[in-house]
């Protein structure tokens, strides 16, 4: 009897003890349950707000004022490395830079770009000017709209802008002197008789400094008793349509005699020296043709490392963009401001260069 | 054991309120999951309406734009009123779509072609104005002027529209991929937390009807084996939860241990009346003896005591008043003898027919036998004793005590209260008895061989005693020794006595 009692209460206990684990199992099952439709549910909850704050769209960082740089060929390394100078100082005295018409799928030129600025009510405008009546007229109307006009690299001297800033051409002029010297004793080292042809390619728009550069150079060679041994000739590069400062020097090369504009030519903005040496590349003149470069980039700086370019007269683009912000926020603020500032150059050489430097 | 189940006993929740607990809480599980992902799918909707509300807003600022020009020009062309209020709609239709852009410098260049199209829609605002003013005031060449100027800042505007448009749109395809991907995985999210809530479900309900039906499966385990009569191994069943089932359980777990109890008493209760019964049929049985014995010693009873009547009514006839007076009380003595509720009779009765036993003697033995009746109270007369008792007695004294002696017999009958019992007492100053003899009677080795008299021994009388009040002590012979006398005492306890009665 006691026996089938005991058993009785092992099977008791056996069944309560298959209970509690079962009841541990379950509740386990539910807490993982639970957990996983919580989890499931947070991160479909932050993936919303995720999407929530895409579409609501981050509002930015605000500024104070807003200024705009208008040039044309704002893709090239030079306009780049102004933008970039300017923008890190426009940023720091909260004021936001841009490209004004960079977004807008048209492409505007300056005059179109300078009306759209003055519409916009900016506060604020650099231009790469042209020294001519429509581009005075427009930098009139800015002034008169009470937005100042900064004009950088070309100026539009008779106009109402506040300030030019560009490199100073008494330094350009000089250096450029400085390696033509250095290219003629080159040539006359190699025995080279007669007079070394220089050839500067003049922008046929943009006009505004290449004369005084142009003098500054003869001066310089004039002064250092060089002037019989050289000749100088210029050509007009029309860089008014889309491509055609390509096409121009090409045929500079194609017609000239012995298909040799000049034994050194001399560019004087940076689509032109990349022109030029392209065009000194495909008719395999390298080492006839010395080149003299304006500012640098990839190709360029390849260039003088392969000694097809002798040299480049490079910006300090950085404090270019500088200037144009400090110029604009100082006229700003006090309503006065300096007429010119000057930007420093430096001169970049192939090693042939520096040898015959050394 | 007990105490430490009952501690652990939870609270009483009936059965319904656990089945509603579990339905309400899953239905409400279910409509909160629900609303939440209702609530979800309703805010991405609603994200996705507004994504494309702003390209909606752009191309509504564009049509608006091309309104104004158009009325511009019509009212250049006619000058008319109708154009000139064309003119004045469109203008504070499109004013008013223009305040709603924001002003704010941004480096977001969304919101800073938003702040461009604005400050462009003022200028185009104000030269519109100028050109409509200089034609209104007939000034050709101003209003030209401005006209041209006016088509310019359109051709600027339309132009920065298109632009922030196309460029909103590529930011809102993007919004929009990532709002339609929360959409797809809301959907596998959905899924999985309906699959999630129906196997919670599936398993809640699996536990309650588990947690019902368990206990009341145990329960019907228990009642089963009590059915089968198995109640020596009938456990005491445990109480998990303390609702309908529980207070069942506690029931019957009560029922279980006081079954056995009940049992025991029932049993007892059955010996107790068994034993009764037993005792009220072998007194029958003696009373039966004694009225047989009786019977065989007379002829014919009824005969007899006809006879007898008619001698007392001869003897009245004659004047015998003596002869009458005896014949009655033979006649008497013989008729209690026959009496048939002789089961249970008064005291009174008992010495009543002593009396007449004495005086049916007298008259024989002519007055020999001295008789005495010391009673203490006549109360003590009611009490109830069997039938039968007193006359054997003092028939067994006179037959044995004093009939052989020289001197005068005597009979003392005495009842008398002695603590909470009555004392009868019949006392004879004959031969006496030896404690040996008296031993062999009350032992009844006597009784068989002693049928003398009207037949009906001392022993029987003693049985009969012992039976009625259950009781070794209520008869006693005392005597001491030979011419001595005897004394026969019966001592019955008043309260029985009386409640018998009563």
């Amino acid at each position: 009897m006691d026996r089938k009692r005991d058993r009785r209460k092992e099977h008791k206990t056996e069944g309560v003890g298959q209970i509690s684990g079962f009841r541990i199992v379950v509740i386990l099952l539910c807490a993982c349950m639970a957990m996983a439709v919580a989890i499931s549910l947070l991160y479909f909850r932050l993936q919303i707000r995720e999407s929530t704050k895409l579409l609501a769209g981050d509002d930015g960082r605000e500024y104070g004022a807003y200024y705009v740089l208008i040039t044309d060929d704002r893709d090239t390394g030079f306009w780049q490395g102004v933008l970039k100078g300017a923008r890190e100082e426009a940023e720091a005295s909260n004021i936001y830079l841009e490209q004004i018409g960079e977004r807008i799928d048209t492409d505007y030129d300056r005059v179109k770009k300078m009306e759209m600025a003055i519409y916009a009510d900016v506060d604020g405008i650099i231009l790469d000017a042209a020294d001519n009546q429509v581009m005075n007229d427009l930098i009139d109307k800015a002034t008169a709209a009470g937005i100042p006009v900064v004009t950088v690299r070309n100026d539009s001297q008779r106009s109402s802008r506040v300030s030019f800033v560009n490199i100073s051409y008494a330094n350009l002029s000089r250096e450029y002197a400085k390696q033509i010297r250095r290219l003629v004793k080159d040539r006359q080292k190699k025995g080279e008789t007669g007079k070394v042809k220089v050839c500067v390619l003049l922008d046929a728009v943009n006009t505004s400094g290449q004369n005084i550069v142009l003098t500054g150079i003869q001066d310089q060679l004039a002064a250092a008793d060089l002037a019989d041994q050289i000749e100088i000739t210029t050509s007009q590069i029309r860089n008014s349509s889309v491509f055609s400062a390509e096409e121009e020097i090409r045929d500079l090369f194609l017609y000239a005699e012995d298909q040799i504009p000049g034994d050194i030519i001399l560019c004087l903005n940076t689509t032109n020296t990349a022109c030029v040496y392209q065009t000194v590349l495909d008719y395999n003149l390298a080492g006839q043709v010395d080149i003299l470069g304006f500012y640098e980039n990839d190709a360029i700086r390849n260039a003088i490392a392969n000694d097809v370019i002798q040299a480049t007269i490079t910006v300090d683009t950085d404090q270019m963009g500088k200037y144009c912000v400090e110029a604009l926020t100082e006229y700003r603020q006090s309503g006065y401001v300096s007429d010119y500032y000057a930007v420093d150059t430096s001169v970049l050489e192939s090693k042939r260069g520096e040898a015959g430097n050394e | 054991m007990s105490k430490k189940r009952s501690k652990k006993i939870p609270f009483y929740r009936s059965l319904k309120s656990r089945l509603m607990l579990v339905l309400v809480s899953s239905v409400l599980l279910i409509l909160v999951v629900n609303v939440l992902m209702f609530y979800n799918i309703s805010r991405i909707t609603r994200h996705l309406d507004e994504i494309y509300a702003g390209n909606q807003q752009l191309t509504e600022l564009e049509e608006g734009l091309e309104l104004l020009q158009e009325s511009v020009n019509g009212y250049l062309n006619t000058k008319s009123t109708d154009t000139m209020q064309e003119y004045y709609i469109c203008e504070q239709e499109y004013t008013k779509m223009v305040e709603g852009l924001t002003d704010k410098i941004s480096d977001d260049p969304l919101l800073l072609m938003e702040r461009n199209v604005k400050k462009l829609s003022e200028s185009y605002l104000k030269i519109a104005n100028l050109t409509i003013e200089a034609k209104r005031g007939r000034n050709v060449e101003k209003y030209r002027s401005y006209y041209e100027q006016s088509k310019v800042i359109y051709q600027y505007l339309t132009d920065a529209i298109t632009s922030l448009n196309t460029l909103r749109f590529r930011s809102n395809t993007g919004s929009y991929e990532a709002l339609s991907k929360s959409l797809v995985d809301l959907e596998q999210v959905s899924i999985f937390v309906f699959l999630m809530i129906a196997v919670f479900d599936v398993v809640l309900v699996i536990m309650v009807t588990g947690s019902i039906t368990g206990p009341l499966l145990k329960l019907s385990e228990a009642a089963n084996r009590v059915s089968e009569g198995d109640l020596e191994n009938a456990t005491t069943v445990p109480v998990s939860r303390m609702d309908e089932v529980g207070v069942v359980t506690v029931a019957f777990n009560q029922m279980v241990t006081s079954i056995p109890e009940y049992i025991k008493r029932l049993r007892e209760g059955m010996e107790m009346e068994r034993e009764l019964k037993e005792k009220e049929l072998l007194m029958e049985a003696h009373l039966k003896d004694a009225r047989l014995k009786y019977l065989q010693a007379q002829i014919n009873p009824h005969f007899l005591f006809n006879t007898l009547n008619a001698g007392a009514q001869l003897a009245m006839l004659e004047r015998a008043d003596r002869t009458y007076d005896y014949v009655q009380n033979v006649a008497d003595f013989f008729r209690y003898n026959i009496r048939k509720d002789n089961d249970e009779v008064p005291l009174r009765d008992e010495i009543a027919l002593v009396d007449t036993y004495i005086y049916i003697l007298n008259v024989r033995f002519s007055g020999e036998i001295h008789f005495e009746k010391e009673i203490e109270e006549d109360e003590l007369l009611r009490i109830m004793v069997p039938g039968m008792i007193l006359q054997p007695i003092v028939e067994n004294s006179v037959n044995y005590g004093i009939r052989d002696i020289e001197r005068p017999g005597k009979i003392c009958l005495q009842v008398a209260k002695v603590d909470d019992r009555v004392r009868i007492s019949i006392k004879d100053n004959g031969k006496g008895m030896t404690p040996e003899r008296i031993g062999e009677v009350l032992s009844g080795e006597m009784s068989e061989q002693e049928g003398s008299g009207n037949g009906i021994g001392l022993f029987n009388v003693m049985q009969r005693l012992h039976l009625y009040f259950d009781d070794q002590d209520s008869f006693e012979i005392i005597s001491d020794g030979p011419d001595q006398g005897t004394e026969v005492a019966i001592s019955v306890p008043v309260k029985r006595a009386m409640d018998e009665k009563g």
